[in-house]
């Protein structure tokens, strides 16, 4: 709350440009001092200013002896597109104390409460709050979320990883295939992989879902066996393109044998 | 219904067929064509002519075989296949449009190729009776290795090869020089 208590005392605002801004006041005017036998005599000014200019929006009390007591104080920008710098001042007989001073965007408010406190309420009914600082190392605060081109650039250290994004870092593999082989192989997990084939005997073909940026990308393949002897070869990468890579289960005669259990398959590299 | 079947045809005729399996349901970061999300990460995507043919294009721009044609087979028919022989002439098979079979001439090739591994691991143990046969003047044993070395020589030949009509014919003919 703000009190008047003389008959100089009166409260102003300053627009600092053209927008309709409308304001509105309540107060309870009563006897200074304020005794058992006095009475409370409630009040309201309402104004309605268009231009920049300095406007009184609480007028001086009725009297002397007599405290204004200002419960409230609502100014609301309500112009659809201009934003004005809105100054509330104390003005002691001619002399200027300034209160609270905001840019009111379009559709903004500002109000005291009867306990005199100051809130900036965005066009959304929300309230602007302090500014969290940046979080470092060392300091908590607020944190950015990475991009997906920070991800792939992989250097940022002050920006956080979602979970929908980890995978465009460098480190991340881009897919991967747990696979019997054969042609009715069953794949077990897999991920970003559209289509495995049997291309033939001890060979298996995978493609991603993403193609990587070119050849040139990090195959990690496996045969998986149940067995200690027979069908174990080399797992070979046959070939790779930007989309598609061939496994091997590579023996000596003949070239390739079919895997017993089967393949595992995963890639890193730029898509 | 998780995948589907497709057997895939080349204009190379001595690439064999290719089953490719073609995911329904998968999971990741990127939406496949044709497919919708189900999840944050899951996706559905049914066999439609645009979808499968996205995944064929996608599966074979860059590498040196091209698809002659494709069509979608059942897991029954798969299974049909590797009912009698299992995958031991898999380099043989080919669609001819209607159905998944084995190329006969592709398997006694393949079928030879067998027999020719076989041999050698026998050729090994024969050079070595032989020459103790012939340190020790043994003339009888030499001509019976000789003899057996000529039969497993000839075996790739053997007229049994050419006459074999399916590949569970093929896969009888299996000499007893080879056991």
């Amino acid at each position: 709350m703000l009190n008047l208590n003389l008959t100089t005392d009166k409260i102003s605002l300053i627009t600092g440009s053209a927008a309709d801004v409308d304001v509105h006041a309540a107060w309870v005017e009563h006897p200074n001092p304020f005794t058992t036998s006095s009475s409370a005599t409630p009040g309201t000014q309402n104004t309605a200013i268009t231009t920049a200019t300095t406007t009184d929006i609480v007028s001086v009390p009725s009297g002397g002896s007599i405290t204004k007591n200002v419960k409230k104080i609502n100014i609301r920008n309500k112009d659809s597109a201009d934003s004005t710098q809105v100054t509330v001042q104390f003005n002691a007989n001619g002399t200027l104390y300034q209160l609270h001073s905001v840019l009111l965007l379009a559709g903004e408010e500002l109000t005291m409460n009867d306990q005199g406190v100051w809130f900036h309420y965005d066009s959304n009914g929300g309230v602007y709050g302090q500014a969290l600082p940046v979080a470092s190392d060392t300091v908590v605060g607020g944190i950015e979320i990475a991009s997906q081109a920070e991800m792939e650039a992989g250097t940022d250290t002050t920006r956080a990883v979602t979970p929908g994004r980890q995978h465009y870092h460098p480190s991340a593999i881009k897919f991967w295939v747990q696979t019997t082989g054969g042609a009715t192989q069953v794949e077990g997990q897999k991920y970003n992989v559209t289509s495995i084939a049997d291309t033939a005997v001890g060979r298996m073909t995978v493609t991603i879902a993403n193609d990587f940026s070119s050849a040139n990308w990090v195959c990690i393949a496996t045969t998986v066996t149940s067995t200690t002897t027979g069908d174990e070869g080399i797992c070979n990468i046959n070939s790779k393109a930007a989309g598609t890579v061939e496994v091997g289960n590579r023996i000596v005669t003949p070239a390739f044998a079919d895997m017993n259990v089967g393949y595992d398959v995963a890639g890193l590299g730029d898509q | 219904m998780e995948r589907t079947f497709f057997a895939v045809t080349f204009t190379d005729p001595a690439e064999p067929v290719e089953i490719r399996v073609f995911f329904v349901k998968g999971r990741g970061s990127v939406l496949p064509v044709g497919a919708s999300w189900t999840g944050p990460d899951t996706w559905v995507r049914p066999p439609t002519s645009e979808s499968v043919n996205d995944e064929m294009e996608r599966s074979y721009r860059e590498g040196k075989r091209k698809p002659l044609r494709w069509r979608e087979v059942t897991l029954a028919e798969l299974e049909a296949l590797v009912a009698t022989v299992g995958r031991k002439y898999r380099d043989a098979w080919e669609d001819d449009g209607h159905a998944l079979q084995h190329k006969m001439e592709k398997a006694r090739e393949i079928h030879r190729g067998y027999l020719r591994q076989a041999r050698a691991e026998k050729f090994t143990v024969l050079d070595t009776a032989y020459l103790k046969a012939d340190e020790a003047g043994d003339v009888q044993e030499k001509k019976r290795v000789a003899e057996l070395k000529a039969r497993l020589r000839d075996l790739p030949a053997d007229p049994a090869i050419d006459a074999a009509e399916t590949v569970e014919q093929l896969h009888a003919f299996w000499p007893p020089e080879l056991a």
